[in-house]
């Protein structure tokens, strides 16, 4: 069986990173009942570019991005069952919950946040598990 | 027909991580098949008290409450399937086998070691997927 | 709903690193159509020892290993879903991606980048989750 890879991307080619940055992966890739999502990063939905900012401002964009990617495949913010959270530093927690609160109001998803380096000086890592 | 997200509520009040800590998480979501865990540390399972020690206490204390959490689900520790095990210096790796073996001892669960911050400066956290 | 949850093994004796090191942990588990692959890092197919050299050999081992051991098991490269991909040094991202690309040529899965600690040596850690289903 040759499997090909069912590849998920964002219509909006500003938001597509791998495209931006000429990066060798896919946004996410829908396998099976799931949808499992690169780990996203801050861009300015107007340029495209890196949006270096606060801790609250890029987990904003991030979360922004990727109700937009999962709702452009069926899914949605509310059908995601993990996150995973990479913060530059950790005492930056209160802020990340601040901003990430508000997108997942309702039984929000399991979720572990960890504190280790991210490429480009970027503040704020966030990938996914969602239900396709 | 859409799969649904299945919340697991905790099996003690020391668990529910949103009520005791209001951290947007939910402790366990099962879905298609699968229980996405929010990484679990060392904390009591009765007060949700965070329980800092050594990496053999705080790894001890992971686990204990990942069994009950499993078993009340209807799963076992042995169902694990992945792990992430986050450890605040990868210089205690060995003290963290040590006893991490004694949990999974046979047909371990596959493992990937994150030498990164951990919330509240505890030593250890386990970031788990399993069967249901 | 039980899932069915076997354990999956490189069939080079030497690259199955959980075994030759007494470790807590299996190289891959299967669940249902779910592939789970534990984290590898650069280890001699011949010798069964820790490689050394610069980033872009441990990523071709790496990722040579890799497909060794979704071989072994009647799977491939091809069934990679998602990558999570360790540097001990961010600033060699770019050389990681490059030899990277040339084992995802085409629709590549998805992939993470994170920068942490790691021993011995290693410049890079790979894990990976597949699907093997029809879905």
């Amino acid at each position: 069986m040759s499997s090909k890879r069912n590849a998920i991307t964002t219509a909006d080619a500003r938001l597509d990173i791998p495209k931006t940055f000429a990066l060798p992966y896919a946004t996410g890739v829908k396998a099976g009942d799931f949808i499992f999502l690169s780990g996203l990063i801050a861009v300015d939905p107007a340029t495209g570019e890196r949006a270096h900012g606060t801790v609250v401002s890029e987990t904003r964009l991030i979360l922004a991005h990727m109700a937009k990617i999962l709702e452009a495949s069926g899914s949605s913010l509310g059908k995601v069952v993990k996150t995973t959270v990479w913060l530059h530093s950790l005492l930056e927690l209160e802020d990340l919950n601040r901003a990430y609160q508000p997108f997942f109001a309702a039984a929000p998803p399991a979720r572990t946040v960890c504190g280790a380096r991210i490429n480009n000086g970027m503040k704020v890592q966030i990938d996914c598990i969602a239900l396709a | 027909m859409a799969l649904a997200r299945e919340i697991l509520p905790a099996p003690s009040p020391g668990l529910d991580f949103a009520a005791v800590f209001g951290h947007p998480q939910t402790l366990a979501i099962r879905a298609g098949g699968l229980i996405f865990f929010s990484g679990m540390l060392a904390i009591n399972p009765q007060t949700g008290e965070r329980e800092h020690g050594t990496v053999t206490s705080e790894t001890r204390r992971i686990f204990e409450n990942l069994k009950l959490l499993l078993e009340s689900a209807g799963s076992s520790l042995d169902r694990i399937v992945q792990v992430h095990a986050l450890i605040y210096d990868r210089i205690e790796y060995d003290v963290l086998n040590r006893v991490y073996r004694q949990y999974v001892p046979n047909a371990p669960p596959c493992r990937t070691v994150w030498s990164v911050q951990i919330e509240a400066g505890l030593k250890v956290q386990l970031d788990v997927i399993a069967a249901a | 709903m039980r899932l069915p949850r076997t354990i999956h093994e490189p069939s080079n004796p030497a690259l199955n690193v959980s075994r030759r090191q007494g470790r807590p942990h299996s190289p891959s588990v299967r669940v249902g159509d779910y592939v789970f692959v534990s984290g590898m890092v650069p280890v001699s197919p011949e010798t069964g020892e820790r490689t050394q050299g610069p980033i872009a050999d441990q990523v071709a081992t790496v990722l040579s290993n890799m497909k060794h051991l979704l071989e072994s098991n009647g799977w491939s490269l091809d069934h990679i879903v998602r990558l999570n991909i360790t540097l001990a040094n961010m600033l060699e991202a770019d050389d990681m991606w490059r030899v990277f690309r040339t084992f995802f040529p085409d629709n590549p899965p998805a992939a993470t980048l994170m920068g942490m600690q790691l021993s011995f040596g290693n410049l890079v850690e790979i894990e990976c989750v597949a699907y093997v289903g029809d879905k």
